[in-house]
């Protein structure tokens, strides 16, 4: 089922057949209808449309239109500025983690922890409060964590049925690492169960509802999603119930919702950050990633997590090269001195493929103006190929789905976990205990018991594709679609390899549209379609970034508007480079004093 | 290496899925098509060839207990021991190259001797560091090709080894003279009763879903890796054997050759003793194979274990110059054993004969000091004296052996029986 759809989703990409379903300005959309295979280039584009710099850029004249209520210059503040503020005394984190909390409280309705932990965070903010001594460079630092991190002491659910109750005995590498360097846990966040999931929709304890869409009266209006499955972590942030997230990226969870929720969303390269203690969904995919509210939040916390694990076998080797150093730190405190930071010299690519046919009307504005801004900054701005673009999706979905299929394996409700409601000793004793007299029949009772578990404790998504993934990778199935995953995905690792050897970063989309109204879609395939920008630096293994660049009215709620988001994607272990470029890109967004009020206002029980 | 396998290249894992409770993950971390080593073989003393298909590494799995039965069939519970699960083993795959039960149980002690010799493992069956599956499947002589093979599991030791392969090659064989066929099946030893007994049949192959292990990164071995390695090999028994019974070297018989080969220590302190401290190879081999194994295996000695001797290399070396020499005698030196063994604390040069200067045991060859003792025995046994020489020679042994006595074992036998013989015949 989940592997038809998968595959008719790539015969759609070649053939252009999906139906349009973005309803972005009509321009964007007749240039892409009028010549549907040919990649953007950016430099045609901008002579051809408006957004040339000889016109009123679109960017621009969009916001003066809408004219959104910009929130207070407090909550604007960002991390890195309360961090330093703690440093010099000038802030208590105890009346940080009060500010914190009670956002938390006040916009509870959203639903975006699933464990919150009050008191627990107010003690040790009083102890951080008393301390002269700096833990670290996050003293006081108020953080959410995703609920697929181990915490030791605090359940850790990775929001399943099947991991309710689970209290596990250790820490996370990423959580520990940012205790140590004197960060305090507010809360788990809520996500797609096991992390499967592009709308925090999937939950065993509910979705997730994005703050951007309270603009739209209460009732009738639809709400919409956060994105996922980093949801939770996103809407944190997006609130002020946090001053970063930690979320895990496995084939765009950090990503997508970021741009959902007007974030910054940094995927490292991976192996940069151990996944000792993370929630395994897929092995070779899964990545520790950061939400904050700049990029420079988002440098120091990476440069808290980042370092090798000897818990970690594919953690990488070499030392981690920091990228919060003082030159991001004066960016980030003074848009001025962001503004002066130069691109000269480096190379921008624009990979054709990105521009499918789902590609919403704003994103191809955001995606033009993107460029253009880092062309003012000083970059050269040139096309590039990645041919295997297309069946970056399928390849994505057969190697989660098998590797989910055998990571998920260990819940059978014998040793942890939830257990079915029948019990082993019930399914032996049939015809009384001790009765089987063969292994076999042993066998079924043990297989009834664990399927039972199985069945019960894990959500219809998880178990679409923990099937998929089993017969992805039986031997029926295995040359067909797995060993044509693997091959596909060295494929396009070196086509993003090689266009990485011509220009520094890829600019791309994050998704095709904004955030989508919070309903469960009729055919659950429909929602894959979100991660087609974002599983190509996944399979490569590559740092990839979003960053909040424009508002634009969105396509599903008339008159709101959302966040749009832009994806930058670096080479195999520069993200000092990607934050930079990520940061020039930034301070000339200006996006952060233009997030409406309500969006980190307004309380939402 | 020491099994002469080709090494790989890259070290790989693979992931097996399957459901069962003595995997705590569900899936197993193995090497499926990567293996370690392959296409290898072991030559056995008795000169057969055993080729080994492989040598891949895998996860352990739990210890499962059945609880009221020797097997889950039956069983009231299970107790699942975790404490080995997911350590690192490794499983060697040979070829049906074994003809009998007695060549399979061969087969196991090779192969646990070269582990032992390369460090690999203490090879102990009884703790569990190496155990065995074995397969049977038998054919009339002549034929081609292989019949349905028979697992055995819970085959806990050599000896058993043997026994389960003859019980099942009876069995197998029974079962076609009645003419039944043999089905591929999985059966358990009992050591009890000594017989085999059904576990399960294999319903064709399960599927396991293989896919790479993508927690554990590949591995490269560098070929100088691999080389230096190789460079550091032990001497392997097989080696060491032909080495021992060389007629133009050590020309050791092939019992002395195999209890000194059997256990690396012996046999590194049997080269001490012969390369570095000038030993005769025979008489060295003779006394660890003869008074210092008995002294082991006996009650009367305190220590039991070769490696807790306390008679060095250069010690053996030393007291079986001093025999040789004439310097002491065999029975003096049999004499001293035990100390030497169970408490000895020299170990410089000179030290054993320095002891045995010490205790006034140097053996006496002086005949006028032999002839003395001759004399003195002779008269001390007037009616003998007469009796030997009425005829009944049968007493020379009786005056010898009371000459040597009243010495104190340290007269050369040799001299005492030639002055012994002068005396009886001269007066």
């Amino acid at each position: 089922m989940l592997l038809d759809v998968a595959r008719s989703l790539v015969n759609a990409m070649q053939r252009r057949l999906l139906p349009s379903r973005a309803l972005g300005n009509s321009r964007s959309r007749k240039r892409l209808r009028d010549g549907p295979r040919r990649p953007v280039d950016i430099r045609r584009a901008q002579h051809a449309c408006p957004s040339s710099p000889s016109s009123p850029p679109g960017l621009q004249r969009r916001v003066t239109r809408t004219n959104y209520s910009t929130q207070s210059q407090q909550s604007a503040v960002s991390m890195v500025e309360i961090a330093a503020a703690i440093r010099k005394g000038n802030a208590d984190p105890f009346s940080v983690m009060q500010r914190c909390l009670s956002r938390q409280q006040e916009t509870s309705g959203l639903n975006s922890f699933v464990t919150v932990l009050r008191h627990a965070a107010e003690k040790e903010a009083a102890v951080a409060g008393r301390h002269s001594v700096m833990k670290g460079p996050l003293h006081g630092i108020p953080i959410a964590v995703k609920d697929n991190f181990c915490t030791a002491g605090v359940r850790t659910t990775a929001s399943s049925r099947m991991l309710a109750n689970f209290v596990p005995p250790y820490s996370a590498t990423a959580v520990s690492r940012l205790e140590a360097s004197g960060a305090i846990v507010v809360g788990k966040t809520n996500m797609d169960e096991f992390g499967m999931g592009s709308a925090t929709l999937f939950s065993h304890f509910g979705k997730t509802i994005n703050p951007w869409s309270q603009a739209a009266e209460k009732g009738d209006k639809p709400r919409l999603a956060a994105g996922g499955s980093s949801g939770g972590s996103a809407v944190a942030v997006a609130t002020g119930s946090a001053l970063a997230a930690l979320g895990s990226d496995t084939g765009g969870s950090v990503r997508q919702p970021a741009a959902f929720c007007g974030l910054v969303g940094l995927k490292p390269t991976y192996g940069r950050v151990s996944r000792h203690g993370l929630i395994a969904y897929a092995s070779s995919l899964d990545c520790p990633g950061v939400l904050t509210r700049t990029v420079a939040d988002a440098a120091l916390v990476l440069d808290v997590v980042a370092g090798r694990d000897p818990l970690d076998s594919t953690c990488l080797e070499q030392p981690h090269r920091p990228c919060f150093d003082r030159t991001m730190e004066a960016a980030a405190s003074s848009r001025a001195a962001g503004l002066a930071v130069s691109l000269r010299g480096l190379k921008v690519g624009i990979p054709a493929e990105f521009a499918i046919q789902e590609l919403e009307g704003s994103a191809v504005t955001a995606w033009e103006e993107g460029a253009r801004l880092l062309r003012d900054a000083g970059a050269d701005v040139l096309p590039v190929s990645v041919p295997s673009i297309p069946l970056a999706l399928p390849t994505y979905f057969v190697i989660a789905c098998a590797e989910a299929s055998s990571n998920l394996a260990r819940y059978d409700g014998i040793r942890f976990g939830f257990r079915g409601s029948k019990s082993l000793r019930a399914s032996r004793s049939k015809e009384g205990i001790g009765s089987a007299d063969t292994e076999e029949d042993d066998q079924r009772a043990l297989h009834d018991f664990i399927t039972a578990s199985r069945s019960q404790g894990f959500g219809d998504e998880v178990q679409r594709r923990v099937i998929s993934g089993c017969r992805v990778l039986s031997a029926q199935a295995y040359a067909t679609y797995y060993e044509k995953a693997l091959a596909a995905r060295i494929r396009l690792r070196r086509e993003m390899n090689t266009a990485l050897s011509h220009v520094d970063v890829l600019l791309t989309p994050v998704t095709p549209t904004g955030p989508f109204p919070l309903t469960t879609p009729a055919e659950p395939a429909a929602l894959m379609v979100n991660d087609v920008m974002t599983v190509p630096a996944s399979l490569a293994g590559l740092p990839a970034i979003a960053v909040p660049v424009d508002l634009a009215p969105s396509s599903f709620v008339p008159g709101l508007p959302v966040p749009v988001g832009l994806q930058l994607i670096g080479r195999h272990l520069c993200e000092q480079q990607l934050l930079i470029v990520a940061r020039a890109l930034e301070v000339r967004c200006n996006f952060s004093e233009r997030i409406p009020d309500y969006v980190v206002k307004a309380t939402f029980t | 290496m020491a099994l002469q396998c080709e090494i790989a290249h890259e070290v790989r894992y693979d992931r097996k899925n399957y459901f069962y409770p003595d995997t705590p993950k569900n899936y197993q971390i193995t090497q499926y098509t990567h293996p370690l080593g392959a296409g290898g073989c072991l030559e056995l003393p008795s000169g057969r060839r055993v080729s080994i298909t492989r040598l891949h590494v895998e996860e352990d799995s739990a210890k499962m207990v059945h609880q009221g039965s020797d097997s889950l069939a039956g069983s009231t519970h299970s107790l699942v021991d975790f404490n080995r699960a997911g350590i690192p083993l490794a499983e060697i795959v040979s070829e049906p190259d074994m003809r009998s039960g007695a060549e399979a149980a061969e087969y196991g002690r090779e192969l646990q001797k070269i582990l032992r010799y390369v460090g690999a493992s203490d090879g102990n069956m009884a703790e569990g560091s190496m155990r065995l599956d074995i397969n049977v499947s038998i054919r009339p002589r002549g034929e081609e090709g292989l019949r349905p093979k028979v697992e055995v599991k819970n085959v806990n030791s050599f000896k058993s080894v043997q026994q389960a392969v003859d019980f099942e090659v009876v069995r197998q064989a029974r079962a076609y003279d009645a003419g039944e066929a043999v089905r591929q099946e999985t059966r358990m030893w009992d050591e009890k009763e000594l017989a085999s007994k059904l576990m399960r049949v294999k319903e064709g192959e399960s599927d396991y879903r293989y896919f790479p292990e993508p927690d554990v990164p590949p591995l490269a071995l560098a070929s100088s890796v691999v080389q230096a390695w190789r460079a550091t090999l032990q001497e392997l028994p097989a080696a060491k054997r032909a080495r021992y019974q060389d007629p133009a070297g050590l020309n050791l018989d092939a019992e002395t050759t195999k209890f000194l080969t059997d256990d690396l220590a012996v046999a590194r302190f049997f080269e001490a003793a012969v390369e570095q401290h000038g030993a005769e190879p025979k008489e060295a081999a003779k006394w660890l194979v003869g008074d210092i194994a008995g002294h082991l295996n006996g009650n009367k000695g305190r220590v039991k274990e070769f490696g807790k001797i306390k008679l060095t290399p250069a010690g053996l070396a030393e007291l079986v110059g001093l025999i040789g020499q004439g310097k002491i005698t065999g029975k003096i030196a049999k004499e001293l054993l035990p100390e030497l063994l169970d408490e000895w604390e020299g170990g410089e040069e000179g030290a054993v004969l320095d002891l045995v200067q010490a205790r006034g045991l140097e053996a006496i060859t002086d005949p006028a000091v032999i002839a003395a003792l001759v004399q003195k025995v002779l008269e001390a046994n007037p009616e003998k004296v007469e009796d030997f020489r009425g005829g009944k020679t049968k007493l020379l042994g009786f005056f010898v052996g009371m000459v040597l006595k009243e010495s104190g074992s340290r007269a050369n036998p040799e001299v005492v029986q030639s002055l012994t013989v002068e005396a009886l015949n001269g007066a």
